[in-house]
């Protein structure tokens, strides 16, 4: 029954054809072509679809369009004056740009919708308002800090310039920037707070993420997973799909490639969709392509599929016991990778030890939950090649694949990323509805959309490992480590993907935080009929990491060793080659110790506490990039190649990199394949390109989303693009200047090598007052030459690593360093935590752009401390997932997030571009240790497994009180 | 089919008609999820966002009286602490502007925050039919067991009755500090005769009070003795099970120590000076 109804929308009015259960989310972005609000969950968990009806905040994917006709609807895109054809940014949105309220983007337009609301009866909120007014609304990036400030600071934003004025050199108020550590003043775009260069197209609801992008005769596909989580197909029947009116296509296993998938060359071992056999729940076993998305919902419902259901496991002991059923008949004992490294003796030093202590530490399964799902959208052009725009954080290892998989060669294959919502690990693989969205579209030969539900996000999985963690550690009397053992099952899910990475992380990064002379590290990586998991922010180390800093602190309980002080005693050093072979650099951790316990007030809080109240410490060290790529060997088709040996030095570039100046000098194009996933490496890179060039950023436009366009970066995974994609961008600015040299000399009347680059001028080296335009320059090279264009690249230095199986994994030019203070509150009666308060210091070598940093940093503290007490992917005795949902599945909200005060020490990294190295993972791995022991210091005792709930938390509190007379928050920290 | 009257006599009217092919909707934030869950694919819609008054609270009496698709963010501004509390914990700022109390009621989850402080609050509902009239339940017999409720399908929620100045208590232990489903919730409410309605969410198969609990306070009033063994009394009246917020064991121990926190909060403001 299609009505037709009128649209009251930012003061328009649309007429137009409704079904009376067409949400107003869909109407407004299918209908009407506003996409600024965002489908992230569809069922009212998250506030991304926030619009204001009457001015106030409702979930547009709760409303019915009908509901609302006649009723005035505002949307991000109607926020502002129209002023000649342009809307001016309300104080509010430029508040947003300016304070790090913005990140990924995708919470963005929702955030802004339901402050704008708060504002508009209340102009100067406290922050509990604020926080109320802003608690349906989901933010996985930014920890919430950078939005409580830019509602806060709404008022200061008020009579400003617009922000493309205020690009160039403009401060943050309120965070000020560092000066470069090496000379104050020397340079003009690195080390600035400048604001992302994307944040008003996503403050406005302009960006375009994959799901927001409608191609002419653009159709949609959706996949059907398996019901069960182990056994056979004995018979699928598509023919009640294929009939429905409006489907196109219907493909089942025996339609794909027999080509089999993955992440790592020795492990590919997932099919397109299943030929035979289902491992999990949400196993992809047909997909439909339809003309709507409801059209192929309904289609996919259809399709009948009988199973011979095989026993599950689901755990990894039950799944390594003798005769326990087989995930894959290739991995024995259900154990895919295993790892054994020992270095040193730790048995004869552990014999030594004056004090040795050994615990069994239990992770939880965790999931990406970035904000935007995934989504692809693939034709194929009429040159047979294959053309793929995904919501991807590594667009060449996704090109790479669908040649692999389609035998074709990656040339031949054109990725396209739009902006991306966010990723944290999760979009760091090749993932069904790639693959399917080419399989549909060479079948109806148009462009095939596929996004997943939320739902479907926690099927495909690729989250956390959940990791059972075995750890003995001991010290000699002074606390200082001598030997250390870990035995550690990692539980898999259904495939490889980046499992085998993730099982050699798990033990490559705890050698490099504290001397460790003697080290054994056995590692188990177990397949169960679960979603796969994947690399998740930190990949491998998190767990890991907690465990180990737990037990320190146990430890230094134990022998009445202050924590900050234990850490102090065997904190790494500078320069140094860890007994496992990485190479450190620059490390300032002690600063960061030193730092955190002054700035926190540890000394007069540690051990005086009131019971309840707690305060404890974390620390972590995470690479600055992977030394080595995914695969060996040359960028070529890897179906046809044959293993290639192992050689300790870059085949191929990692990071490359082209500087292309336009014709009148007045703009630099910087095109590199770095994914942009909200993390800001386009502002950084811009902000490296722009100094290396002597130009302001405002002249600079990044190109990295499209692989026709960019040459390859590796992609955003293990924290490797300032370091990588800096160095190439630096290195392609650099050609660019060399060759304007002559030309600017010739100008100036000195020799080239006389010339210098600033500000958007050419100078003589010691007289800046003989100068010419930068452009003019440029202008003069290109009447000669033609095209102004340098190019760069970055490989890792060659012979990074030891030489024992396993030894390239945690091998990086360089490392990060940090602590964190956690300070929490526990209600004895109930278990229930509230984080209060984080204290946080970094070494990330020398920031480009401090106020990132600290965007990450917030991120990861909230995303982190959510993690060790409330995120947990919860599964039943079938191997169904309980809460595939953000209200069962529960991510901090904003008024869980703790305050946060976040700084750097000063650092310089020598094999960092301009001095810098990574924070965006490293700054997860000292949470939730911080605040296991915060929990710990409040409570009196030590929970093991994560997540840390209240139950557990009660539960040992009246344990305790059954077995001992110890007072409540009496055992840890008061020793 | 979808219809959308503006007088309550309509929406009763096409109510009576049309029965459960069209389902009654009002902020939608249970029906559209279960919809775009594709769990609930209705025929269509009767929608009663636009029947005048139906969203409106009156005072009269001493008494509250708030129409059936009253959204908690109005429940939440009432001067009725366990409500508004209740109300104000329900979902985020959004999802109160569009849910209502009477939403609340049809959908009777266990979890119902807005049930049940409106049980402690020994509330009537209003059920109403276009030509049989109205008939007024008492709450606590309104609930009949899981998701089932004494509203028949020819029958709309019109208005619910709750004091006004008892004196009430809410908390809820949630995972999370919106967005937020209950493991435990329990509201008590004081009648100025001095008896004592606890109610308690998520504990059973649908939001309950809590007789063995209330009968010891009713009997010995508030002392020490009395709120720990009434807190201790409410495991016979709960039958709480294990799910993924929450064991059985902990629902248990929790409401114990909720009713005993609730009780002692309201003795000290028995104690207060009248205002």
């Amino acid at each position: 029954m299609t009505l037709v109804r009128t649209l009251l929308v930012n003061g328009q009015r649309h007429t137009l054809a409704v079904e009376p259960f067409d949400t107003l989310l869909d109407v407004l972005r299918d209908k009407l072509n506003l996409t600024g609000a965002k489908k992230a969950c569809n069922v009212g968990d998250c506030g991304a679809c926030t619009v204001l009806v009457d001015g106030r905040p409702v979930n547009s994917c709760l409303v019915l369009a009908v509901e609302v006709e006649g009723r005035p609807i505002t949307t991000i895109e109607g926020l502002g004056e129209m002023r000649e054809g342009v809307r001016e940014l309300e104080p509010l949105q430029k508040a947003f740009v300016h304070e790090g309220g913005i990140q990924c983007g995708y919470c963005t337009p929702g955030m802004v919708m339901a402050a704008t609301a708060l504002l508009s009866r209340n102009p100067k909120p406290t922050t509990d308002e604020i926080k109320n007014a802003l608690a349906g609304n989901l933010c996985r990036c930014t920890g919430y800090a950078g939005i409580v400030r830019a509602v806060q600071r709404c008022e200061n934003y008020r009579d400003d310039g617009t922000c493309a004025a205020k690009r160039d050199g403009a401060h943050v108020p309120g965070r000020i920037s560092r000066e470069s550590a090496a000379e104050p003043g020397r340079y003009r775009s690195v080390g600035e707070s400048l604001p992302r260069i994307d944040a008003v197209d996503k403050v406005t609801g302009r960006a375009l993420y994959t799901a927001d992008i409608r191609l002419p005769g653009m159709i949609y596909g959706k996949i059907l997973g398996s019901t069960i989580a182990h056994g056979t197909i004995r018979r699928i029947d598509v023919s009640r799909a294929a009939a429905l009116d409006g489907v196109l296509a219907v493909i089942t296993g025996a339609d794909v490639p027999d080509t089999t998938y993955g992440v790592s060359p020795a492990r590919y071992d997932e099919h397109v969709l299943a030929k035979q056999k289902v491992r999990h729940v949400g196993d992809p076993v047909a997909a439909v392509a339809a003309i709507d998305e409801r059209t192929a919902e309904r289609a996919v419902a259809l399709i009948d599929v009988e199973y011979d259901e095989l026993p599950a496991v689901l755990d990894v002991f039950e799944a390594t016991a003798d005769g326990a059923p087989l995930v894959h008949e290739r991995y024995a004992r259900n154990i895919g990778t295993e790892v054994h490294q020992h270095f040193g003796d730790v048995d004869a030093a552990f014999a030594r030890c004056d004090h040795v202590r050994e615990e069994v530490f239990t992770g939880n399964h965790i999931y990406q939950c970035p904000l935007e799902p995934h989504a692809a959208i693939a034709r194929w052009d009429s040159d047979g090649t294959l053309v793929l725009y995904t919501s991807t954080q590594a667009p060449h290892y996704v090109q790479y694949m669908l040649a692999h998989v389609f035998h074709i060669p990656v040339g031949r294959v054109r990725v396209i990323r739009p902006a991306v919502g966010g990723g944290f690990g999760g979009k760091a693989a090749t993932t069904p509805l790639d693959l399917c969205a080419a399989v549909l579209s060479r079948k109806t030969g148009r462009p095939v959309t596929m996004r997943y539900s939320r739902e479907e996000m926690f099927h495909y999985g690729r989250g956390r490992h959940k990791q059972h963690m075995t750890f003995k550690l001991g010290v000699d009397r002074d606390g200082r480590i001598q030997a250390f053992s870990s035995e550690i099952y990692l539980d898999g899910g259904a495939y490889s993907s980046f499992g085998v990475a993730t099982a050699y992380y798990a033990g490559s990064m705890i050698p490099t935080l504290y001397h460790i002379p003697n080290y054994k590290y056995d590692g188990y990586r177990v397949m169960t009929n679960k979603p796969a998991c994947g690399a998740m922010r930190g990949h491998g180390v998190p767990q890991p990491r907690f465990a180990f800093e737990c037990l320190l602190n146990m430890i230094a309980d134990d022998l009445s060793i202050d924590p900050v002080e234990i850490r102090r005693r065997n904190a790494m050093d500078p320069n140094t080659r860890t007994v496992n072979d990485m190479d450190i650099q620059s490390c300032e951790f002690r600063a960061t110790l030193d730092a955190v316990e002054k700035k926190s007030g540890w000394r007069s809080k540690y051990g005086r506490l009131p019971p309840g109240r707690g305060i404890g410490i974390g620390c972590g060290g995470f690479v600055s990039g992977a030394g080595y790529c995914i695969y060996r060997g040359q960028v070529q088709l890897s179906h046809e190649k044959g293993p290639e040996p192992f050689q300790k030095h870059s085949i191929f570039p990692h990071a490359n990199a082209i500087v292309k100046i336009s014709e009148d000098g007045m703009a630099a194009v910087c095109m590199i394949g770095a994914a942009e996933i909200g993390q800001g490496s386009d502002t950084v890179l811009a902000q490296i390109c722009a100094e290396s060039l002597g130009i302001p950023v405002s002249r600079v436009r990044m190109r990295s989303e499209d692989s026709d366009i960019s040459p390859i970066d590796l992609g955003a995974y293990s924290s490797r693009v300032t370091l990588m994609g800096g160095h190439a961008v630096s290195r392609a600015a650099a050609a660019v200047v060399e060759m304007l040299r002559p030309y600017a000399a010739k100008l100036l009347g000195c020799e080239s090598s006389e010339v210098r680059a600033r500000d958007g001028k050419m100078f003589v080296e010691g007289d800046a007052s003989r100068s010419v335009d930068w452009a003019e320059a440029a202008r003069k090279y290109f009447n000669e030459n033609g095209p102004l264009v340098g190019s760069g690249c970055y490989k890792p230095p060659d012979g990074l690593g030891g030489d024992y199986k396993g030894a390239t994994v945690g091998t990086s030019p360089a490392y990060s360093f940090g602590s964190a203070v956690c300070e929490v509150s526990v209600d004895l009666e109930t278990g229930k935590v509230r984080v209060e308060r984080f204290t946080d210091y970094h070494d990330c070598g020398t920031p480009i752009n401090p106020q990132a940093v600290h965007g990450q940093v917030e991120g990861a503290i909230v995303m982190t401390a959510g993690e060790t007490i409330m995120e947990d992917v919860q599964f039943d005795a079938k191997g169904r997932i309980l809460n595939p949902n953000l209200h069962g599945y529960l991510m901090m909200s904003i008024k869980d997030a703790p305050e946060i005060f976040s700084d750097l020490v000063d650092s310089y990294e020598p094999r960092g571009p301009f001095g810098a190295k990574e924070i965006g993972e490293g700054a997860t791995l000292p949470v939730l240790g911080a605040v296991a022991h915060a929990i710990a210091n409040a409570t009196g005792v030590w929970i093991k497994d994560l997540p840390i709930t209240p139950e557990k938390i009660l539960a040992a509190l009246r344990e305790r009180q059954r077995t001992t007379d110890v007072p409540a928050a009496a055992a840890v920290g008061t020793a | 089919m979808f219809s959308q009257p503006t007088t309550l006599e309509e929406a009763l009217d096409v109510r009576a008609r049309c029965g459960p092919d069209l389902l009654p909707i009002a902020g939608g934030t249970d029906i559209v999820v279960a919809m775009n869950r594709g769990q609930l694919r209705p025929a269509g819609f009767l929608d009663l966002t636009h029947v005048r008054g139906l969203d409106a609270v009156r005072h009269e009496n001493g008494r509250y009286e708030c129409g059936g698709a009253a959204t908690h963010a109005t429940l939440s501004r009432l001067p009725v602490e366990a409500l508004a509390e209740a109300a104000l914990s329900v979902g985020g700022p959004a999802i109160r502007n569009r849910g209502t109390i009477g939403g609340n009621l049809v959908t009777a989850s266990p979890a119902g925050d807005g049930c049940v402080a409106l049980l402690a609050l020994d509330a009537d509902v209003e059920l109403a039919h276009a030509s049989r009239g109205r008939r007024v339940v008492p709450l606590r017999e309104y609930f009949l067991g899981y998701r089932k409720t004494a509203l028949l399908a020819d029958e709309l929620i019109t208005r619910v009755r709750f004091p006004k100045d008892w004196i009430t208590a809410w908390y809820k232990i949630g995972k999370r500090g919106s967005v937020n489903i209950s493991v435990v919730c329990c509201a008590i409410g004081r009648s100025p005769t001095g008896l004592f309605h606890i109610a308690l969410g998520s504990v059973a198969a649908t939001p309950i009070r809590a007789p063995h609990a209330e009968e010891i306070v009713n009997r010995d009033g508030l002392t020490d003795g009395a709120i720990a063994e009434a807190a201790d009394a409410v495991r016979r009246d709960i039958s709480p099970i294990d799910d993924h917020r929450a064991s059985a064991k902990y629902r248990a121990a929790m409401s114990v120590t909720l009713v005993a926190r609730l009780l002692r909060r309201i003795r000290d403001r028995v104690k207060e000076p009248a205002r």
